[in-house]
């Protein structure tokens, strides 16, 4: 009797000591986050359980594949991209095509995998590859009028639409607004009609209004083709 | 012999060089004319969408465009109210009370707005944002925007807060404040009210924001964009951080 009352008094003790460290570690836990670009990189290039290697679509360099309409990766900004993968993984984002892939792949991967990828793709030194708007455009692509699109990027359309460089900058605002320069055109074309038909929803509200939602619905087809022919193909800095 | 023969070659060459650099100098010169068949009006791109905004960007006044739809100059006269905390040119002397001087139009009644909707919360400008209209409140902000723009009383020397300012760190996942707020904290261009004046303000009311943000006392930014920036900085850093772009 006195045995088992002893047992259960260091039970208490020893649960409440694991309760209070748990809570201790749950304030820590947002302040001691850390990335692995070496475990980033061995799940980027070879893959990790269920989720195969993110080069066979995104490339060795993450620059992307237009005959896929996979997005470049590299240097678009690590926070983004944990998010996006966060929202495959709970279902919040579903791509286009090929694209339904990432809702599996992002589930295999842990919060730390994602963290250590997203660290890897933006370790990259800047690189530049255009997307081949002529072989897109011989194999049945409409691809836009970059000229008109850099006027778009830069300086919006009037009462309408701002400047995608307002916010975007050149090398994208982190945390949460991605580079779009240098991204691959058919991607661009992708997104930009998601965002105006409401199928990609994930973009950042302001007053409950999807920023990128109601910037798309005021663009044109021809709009979104010179827009990404524009930002696929420029390869000079700009403010 | 040898030797004067050279220094005539070597006179020679001078000479040439000259010429040349004359003739260089002169093709440079924008002032001298230029033939007819080069039309500046070529290298511009010649087909132009209708729907595409018209960009003589270079005639359009910066001020303008800072302050947004209102009128700056009958805002003026319906700004008396904020003067009292926040200044008459909008430099407030209180150090919890910020500045507004040369901040976007759009970004201070974008504030008022939440204030009045109690997305952002203040007991007094709660008060105060619940009495303005639609109207008065574009005047006030284009007023205060339009005044020349705040700046620190003397720059700061904090490392800490150079380093978070201005540096992303991969591995512990921070983004740098310059990329949004601009290489002195001014913000973007004039015509994006997106991302706010920081620079220069005051550094206790900087600190109060940025401990609010952490904590989720203040989430009006957009996506909560500023909640995930600073979620992972310690209080040493805020402070440090407040105390270098106060400087700016």
């Amino acid at each position: 009797m006195r045995k088992s009352t002893f047992m259960f008094s260091s039970w208490l003790m020893l649960s409440s000591v694991m309760l209070q460290s748990q809570a201790v570690f749950a304030a820590d836990a947002v302040a001691n986050i850390r990335a692995d670009v070496a475990n980033g990189q061995t799940i980027y290039n070879e893959g990790k359980g269920d989720a195969t290697a993110c080069q066979g679509c995104h490339g060795e360099k993450a620059l992307g594949n237009d005959s896929m309409g996979a997005p470049r990766l590299a240097n678009i900004g690590q926070i983004y991209v944990v998010k996006q993968l966060n929202e495959f993984a709970e279902g919040k984002r579903i791509a286009p095509g090929v694209g339904v892939a990432m809702n599996d792949i992002a589930k295999a991967l842990n919060e730390q995998d994602r963290r250590d990828v997203a660290a890897y793709l933006d370790s990259f030194e800047y690189e530049t590859e255009p997307s081949d708007l002529k072989s897109l455009a011989a194999d049945g692509s409409k691809v836009g009028k970059p000229e008109i699109g850099k006027l778009i990027v830069t300086k919006g359309i009037k009462g309408q639409v701002p400047a995608c460089q307002d916010c975007h900058g050149f090398s994208g605002r982190a945390p949460l607004i991605p580079a779009i320069n240098q991204q691959k055109f058919v991607y661009l074309v992708n997104q930009l009609n998601s965002f105006r038909d409401g199928s990609r929803a994930n973009d950042p509200a302001v007053n409950q209004f999807g920023v990128m939602r109601g910037i798309a619905k005021k663009l044109s087809d021809e709009n979104i083709a010179d827009i990404a022919a524009f930002l696929s193909t420029v390869t000079r800095a700009a403010p | 012999m040898l030797h004067s023969k050279s220094i005539i070659t070597v006179g020679i060459a001078l000479v040439v060089l000259l010429a040349s650099m004359v003739v260089l100098a002169a093709n440079d010169n924008p002032a001298s004319p230029k033939p007819p068949s080069q039309n500046p009006a070529k290298q511009q791109p010649s087909v132009q969408s209708k729907s595409v905004a018209n960009t003589s960007s270079d005639s359009v006044d910066e001020t303008k465009l800072r302050s947004g739809p209102g009128d700056p100059v009958a805002g003026k006269s319906k700004a008396e109210l904020c003067f009292g905390c926040h200044g008459e040119d909008g430099n407030s002397i209180e150090p919890l009370i910020p500045k507004l001087a040369g901040q976007y139009g759009i970004y201070i009644a974008k504030q008022v707005r939440n204030y009045q909707a109690s997305i952002r919360t203040h007991q007094i400008m709660g008060a105060v944002a619940a009495s303005v209209s639609d109207a008065d409140l574009a005047d006030i902000s284009a007023y205060f925007a339009s005044q020349p723009m705040m700046k620190g009383a003397r720059p700061s020397s904090n490392q800490i807060g150079k380093n978070l300012f201005e540096k992303d760190d991969l591995s512990r996942m921070m983004v740098r404040c310059n990329n949004c707020h601009g290489a002195t904290g001014k913000g973007q261009n004039p015509r994006n009210s997106v991302f706010p004046v920081i620079g220069g303000q005051h550094k206790e009311y900087l600190l109060r924001q940025l401990l609010s943000f952490r904590k989720g006392d203040r989430n009006n930014s957009p996506g909560g964009v500023m909640n995930i920036t600073v979620e992972r900085l310690s209080d040493a850093e805020l402070e440090a951080l407040a105390d270098y772009v106060s400087g700016l």
